[in-house]
């Protein structure tokens, strides 16, 4: 009998009803111009966005926030319009553990349901360290709700 | 304080890593249950499987009481939601993201143009 010493590699999964085509939300993801507009992570008030959305291409996300700056790469591991995006995800939360995001999208009537799974987090311990980060974003959310 | 927090969580992802362990805690969340019991299901010998409940243990998933000679264990809720908790925060990272993704294409109701491509 063994005993695992490693972590299960644990995820998370979201989902969510978007009001438009499984095109558009595609190009939501893949268009930096776009990205820019709606991808805001932490207390974020300006981001740099170069994208290059072909497999084994690289993408950098460069967040200016009010709680320092955040840098987010990685690598596009499968890209197939407008289905199925998968790409290696690097942020200072996940501090050098490839993690791995699928964004896939359906389309159910007019609009699309995208599932996004996000796989292989680090260790709790570097999760917890980077607690006050994720405190800030659960803030922000508090305020978008509240307005 | 906040160390032993973090080995106490990477002690419970440890015992949870495991597929007989994950369903005896399964099996604990219909009621306690004595070991016998619990290792029942399972193709293995009793002490076999008296090693994974020690595994519970340590990571206090599980506790034991001793009436006569029989041990009885129960499930320990509070690993768990911290395990929940740390996870719940990933989570709440991208339902913010997608709340803002939902705001921006409602905003932008006219066909988004196609990728320019490489940048």
């Amino acid at each position: 009998m063994t005993c695992p010493s490693d972590l299960p590699p644990a995820q998370v999964r979201v989902r969510r009803m978007l009001p438009a085509t499984p095109e558009r939300v595609f190009a939501a993801w893949t268009n930096a111009d776009s990205l820019k507009q709606w991808f805001r992570p932490g207390l974020t008030t300006s981001a740099e966005v170069e994208l290059d959305v072909r497999p084994d291409g690289r993408f950098r996300i460069f967040a200016h926030s009010a709680d320092g700056d955040h840098e987010i790469t990685g690598v596009y591991q499968e890209v197939s319009p407008p289905t199925r995006l998968v790409f290696t995800w690097n942020s200072p939360h996940t501090r050098g553990a490839a993690t791995l995001v699928t964004v896939e999208l359906r389309a159910v009537g007019g609009q699309t349901e995208l599932t996004l799974t996000h796989e292989r987090l680090p260790d709790p311990d570097t999760a917890a360290r980077h607690q006050r980060g994720w405190d800030l974003i659960a803030a922000k959310l508090e305020q978008a709700l509240l307005q | 304080m906040v160390e032993y927090q973090h080995q106490a969580l990477d002690r419970t992802l440890a015992a949870l890593a495991d597929p007989t362990r994950r369903a005896i805690i399964e099996r604990l969340r219909h009621g306690e249950a004595r070991v016998t019991e619990l290792a029942e299901p399972f193709n293995m010998s009793l002490n076999a499987v008296s090693k994974h409940l020690q595994v519970l243990e340590r990571a206090g998933l599980m506790r034991r009481t001793v009436r006569g000679r029989e041990h009885h264990c129960a499930l320990q809720g509070a690993p768990m939601r911290e395990v929940t908790a740390w996870i719940e925060r990933y989570r709440l990272f991208w339902e913010e993201q997608l709340d803002s993704l939902e705001e921006y294409l409602l905003r932008n109701t006219k066909p988004v143009k196609k990728p320019r491509g490489k940048k």
